[in-house]
């Protein structure tokens, strides 16, 4: 996945992509280096040196195999997809304030996911993981369009009225997986419950595969729609001026960004912010070219959830913290400041 | 050159243009004037091709607007369009490359020198790698401005289109602009359509106006013949003695 994230999506004569992809590169190399560390700690600790010299014994091998490194890359696959979601929801808004959580994307994800385990069990059984993530899926793409629909009742987009929509879809969510905890039985509750606290435990090879394959084309197709996403910023009309379609251009990123977002609400549940702080480091950082800021998204987004996970599961071991609460403890004071720098028109 | 014929458009119940029938030749400058509200930037964003008319034929070097494709469209015609908020941290030359970034366009060293070229002619290429949003809104005018001339850049006989593109320049920039005009209607045989507020300098820089008034042409004709204080007092309401020209 890191080899192929690395090549920048357009062409290669230009000096700014060059330093694109060392960028891009060096964000790569944070990314193994914090998966290295992941790897060594936990329950079992495997010093790094025994690691890297490829001298394990069978135990650690199979804790290396089928504990760690499942979990290591389904929080870089979560990761990813919810910093790149956040990216191009952002895009799409015209707002550095968008993200899934906030505006209510992933709350709408999470009501299909709990309605599909209290309704249709036998579904999940049948088709494992990809009834969950295109349940998500469902809920995230018909919030979107939802929230779409009301940000522009004014005729632009508005933040107030994207934000304010956002709360009102979470309030209904949030009742609508209420209700479903309420319908459900005892094993079913503790399904939902496990869910929606926003954890990465139980990762195992499965959840993986059937999460890279849904994220990671988008992660190449969002990327490959960054210049008529940055051309979009000027507003529609403008876009539509230069050439772009951006009738097709939205559909894209909607159906991109929910489906990165049901892929990882199925797997993780809520985990929030990642998609808002994620993008916006990197703008602070390193500027706000989408050609950049979509891939670079991914790899940070990766390398931070990870790094929040590992210390999830390993600062009060042997039990395990759920990591939304994590991402939610850094991010809720987070979103406060970008607010006040936003009313400042700072950013 | 771009031609209208009778066209009229409708937001839901309120009809915004009737009827209107106006002509741009090539190589000229056509000023549309009139009181807020009278349909100007709908008339603009009607010829551009992004508002399909209720009714009504549009043409474009001698073809139906309609048929022409977003991309084709794009190559030939640009639009300058009222003030453009930016929520984004972008620099300066970013903001004027978005001109040539079109679907399939290749953000090449050929693209680069077009942009580098249209920031210089706007007077902007010194602020080249300043944030946009620092820059006062008269410079983000010349800016976009230079985004717009860059992505026409390469052809000849294109269509321009500017709505109030003077309303942040000073008087300076407000002359450079309509000299970049001029020379482009000589050298490139462009059609410029401008929507202006400025009674006096649409005199002095357009070759022709277009006079609107509540949706309908209000009367149309040579700039020096139609702007006399009599026609521009019963097109804004105002006396003819507080009308000088």
């Amino acid at each position: 996945m890191i080899s192929l994230l690395r090549r920048p999506p357009l062409s290669h004569n230009s000096p700014r992509t060059i330093s694109y992809t060392g960028i891009l590169l060096l964000l790569t190399i944070i990314l193994i280096m914090i998966s290295l560390v992941a790897a060594t700690q936990g329950a079992v600790q495997i010093p790094l040196v025994k690691l890297l010299s490829a001298k394990l014994d069978n135990f650690e091998l199979s804790v290396l195999f089928n504990i760690r490194l499942p979990r290591i890359l389904l929080a870089i696959i979560v990761g990813a997809a919810l910093g790149v979601s956040g990216a191009a929801m952002q895009g799409l808004f015209r707002n550095p304030l968008a993200d899934p959580t906030l505006i209510g994307i992933t709350g709408g994800a999470a009501v299909c996911v709990a309605t599909v385990i209290v309704f249709a069990g036998q579904l999940i059984s049948f088709m494992g993981l990809y009834t969950m993530s295109f349940a998500a899926f469902a809920g995230g793409i018909v919030t979107s369009l939802i929230i779409l629909r009301l940000a522009r009742i004014s005729g632009v987009f508005s933040v107030t009225h994207m934000l304010l929509a956002g709360i009102a879809i979470n309030a209904l969510t949030f009742a609508g997986t209420g209700l479903m905890s309420f319908l459900s039985t005892d094993q079913q509750l503790r399904e939902i419950s496990f869910w929606t606290m926003g954890s990465l435990g139980g990762a195992l090879w499965t959840p993986v595969l059937v999460t890279a394959t849904l994220v990671l084309p988008c992660v190449f197709l969002l990327s490959s729609k960054a210049k008529e996403l940055n051309v979009l910023l000027l507003g529609e009309e403008n876009a539509t001026y230069t050439g772009i379609d951006v009738n097709r251009l939205k559909r894209i990123v909607v159906i991109c960004a929910a489906l990165c977002v049901g892929a990882a609400v199925s797997v993780s549940g809520i985990i929030g912010f990642v998609g808002l702080v994620v993008p916006h480091l990197i703008r602070l950082m390193l500027g706000a070219d989408n050609r950049l800021l979509m891939p670079a998204s991914a790899l940070f987004g990766g390398a931070l959830l990870l790094l929040a996970d590992t210390i999830a599961r390993t600062a009060l071991s042997p039990t395990e913290m759920p990591v939304g609460i994590i991402t939610s403890l850094v991010g809720g004071p987070f979103f406060i400041w970008l607010l006040i720098r936003h009313s400042k028109g700072q950013v | 050159m771009i031609s209208a014929q009778n066209l009229s458009f409708k937001s839901g119940k309120t009809e915004i243009l009737q009827n209107i029938t106006v002509k741009a030749e090539a190589g000229e400058i056509l000023g549309i004037l009139g009181p807020n509200g009278a349909g100007k930037s709908t008339l603009l964003k009607c010829l551009a091709g992004f508002q399909a008319p209720t009714s009504g034929d549009i043409y474009f070097n001698h073809l139906r607007l309609k048929d022409y494709s977003l991309k084709e469209l794009a190559k030939l015609r640009a639009v300058l369009t009222q003030q453009i908020t930016f929520n984004f941290p972008f620099k300066v030359h970013e903001i004027a490359s978005m001109g040539r970034n079109g679907p399939d366009s290749f953000h090449s060293t050929h693209d680069q020198k077009i942009v580098d070229a249209a920031l210089k002619l706007t007077q902007t290429h010194l602020l080249r790698d300043r944030q946009i949003s620092s820059l006062s809104g008269g410079e983000q005018q010349r800016v976009h401005l230079a985004r717009v001339l860059a992505q026409i850049w390469e052809s000849d006989n294109a269509l321009l289109l500017l709505d109030e593109p003077t309303s942040a320049l000073d008087l300076k920039h407000q002359f450079m602009l309509f000299d970049i005009c001029r020379a482009l209607t000589i050298k490139k045989n462009y059609t410029i359509i401008v929507v202006l507020h400025d009674l006096q300098l649409a005199r002095q820089v357009c070759d022709r106006v277009l006079l609107l008034q509540n949706g309908s042409v209000f009367n149309e004709g040579l700039a020096s013949e139609i702007m006399s204080p009599h026609i521009i007092s019963n097109l804004y309401d105002v006396e003819p003695e507080r009308i000088k020209l």
